[in-house]
């Protein structure tokens, strides 16, 4: 019994030392099935051994101390569960429910269902500011993604505070700093702007650039309403001119201008 | 020797903590004393934060006030990884709310990253499965949100 029992210590030890060196080479998926099957196969060896040794000392209490094994290892353990790949730890999981008993279903809903009410909705239960403060690390895929996972979600994806810090960090290093708008609501509107500037930006997409020719002096004015540019010039000149294809429409001729206001439907 | 401190969780536990910890964490020095009380963290809680002050106590002084705290990242270190990949969503949520209330900036953010990590990259569906999760927009509700959030998808 005696023997057993240190025998078991050991194994415990031998499980902790695999687990280790399983952790460190999680990557060598064979090594793992390799090393996972001989210490099942110990385990199951000695589990046997203990328990017919068990069934012999009548009496005896000593099936609580498979229950120690684990409950000693138990950090080790689910350290080595949590560091597995879903796959790796599904096929594991399905390895252990086939080796149940009818009688263990029970059991194992119950474990179940203990484990599926303490996944709850984390992020739903934290104040906003906290919320605000998980959401705005995520992407903008990501929070348009968010919102649609439930009411409370749309509520915390829509909070003003969390694209204000979005604004914020993506102009962090822009030269002159962002205007706030006048309502916090606009927050999401500003930021969708600077998320196709990003995007232009790291796609390398150039935007047009036009030149309009005609002014023989420093431009001293611009008005743009529309698709109709208006600047004035130094060179005594008002000249108009078509966005949509760069053209001038219109000389007028006058003194240096300095500057140009619109009123009206002059621009029409 | 180090000079100890003394803390009592909401549920009456005592920890008697190094006091450089508490010097750390301008909060956590408050409850020195007669004050040893902290009413909103439960000693199981309590616990999970020190053992993670514990391990941070020779890390260099926090400073949040520059501009590196703000450009913030996924990254996590080894040892943080490991202490709350070993704690489940009840008590991530609770050492994020301990953290909060106790001021502890960098394992308030760990936290945050953790959860962050959690929804990042995943598709709609994953994320009501992780956090369990029931829909209750009507057909319509999803339709009109979709719309909205075309700007994001189409690029």
């Amino acid at each position: 019994q005696n023997k057993n029992k240190n025998e078991i210590a050991q194994l415990n030890q031998k499980i902790r030392e695999l687990s280790e060196a399983l952790i460190k080479e999680e990557g060598e998926k064979n090594r793992l099935l390799i090393a996972k099957n001989t210490m099942t196969d110990r385990y199951n060896k000695l589990w046997n051994e203990h328990r017919n040794c068990t069934n012999k000392s009548a009496g005896v209490g000593t099936s609580t101390s498979i229950i120690t094994v684990i409950n000693n290892g138990k950090q080790e353990i689910q350290k080595f569960l949590k560091t597995l790949e879903p796959e790796e730890r599904q096929a594991l999981l399905a390895e252990f429910l086939e080796c149940c008993h009818p009688h263990d279903i029970h059991t194992q809903q119950a474990i179940l269902e203990h484990y599926a009410k303490k996944t709850f909705d984390l992020v739903g239960s934290l104040p906003n500011e906290l919320a605000t403060k998980i959401l705005s690390l995520l992407s903008a895929e990501n929070l348009c993604c968010a919102r649609e996972v439930s009411k409370r979600w749309r509520e915390m994806v829509n909070e003003p505070d969390l694209w204000k810090a979005k604004c914020l960090s993506t102009t962090q290093d822009d030269p002159v700093p962002l205007a706030y708008p006048s309502d916090p609501n606009q927050w999401e509107e500003i930021y969708r702007g600077l998320h196709y500037r990003e995007h232009n930006w790291v796609l390398g997409n150039v935007q047009s650039v036009k030149f309009l020719k005609g002014h023989t002096a420093n431009v001293t004015a611009l008005k743009l309403k529309k698709t109709t540019l208006v600047t004035g010039s130094y060179d005594e000149t008002v000249r108009i001119w078509d966005m949509r294809n760069g053209r001038c429409i219109k000389v007028l001729q006058g003194k240096a201008i300095s500057c140009i206001d619109g009123f009206g439907v002059f621009l029409q | 020797e180090n000079e100890t401190i003394t803390l009592r969780s909401s549920d009456g536990i005592e920890f008697h903590i190094d006091a450089r910890i508490a010097n750390r964490y301008t909060l956590l020095n408050n409850w020195n004393g007669e004050n040893a009380s902290l009413p909103n963290v439960t000693g199981k809680v309590l616990e999970k934060v020190l053992e993670w002050c514990e391990h941070h106590i020779n890390d260099p002084p926090l400073n949040y006030d520059n501009d590196d705290s703000r450009r913030r990242n996924f990254e996590i270190d080894d040892w943080d990884e490991n202490f709350i990949n070993c704690v489940n969503q009840d008590m991530l949520f609770e050492i994020i709310l301990a953290a909060n209330y106790l001021d502890i900036k960098p394992l308030l953010d760990i936290g945050c990253k953790t959860v962050a990590n959690m929804i990042k990259s995943k598709s709609l569906e994953e994320i009501r499965s992780t956090f369990n999760i029931v829909n209750d927009f009507t057909p319509e509700e999803e339709e009109a949100i979709r719309r909205e959030n075309e700007w994001a998808d189409d690029q």
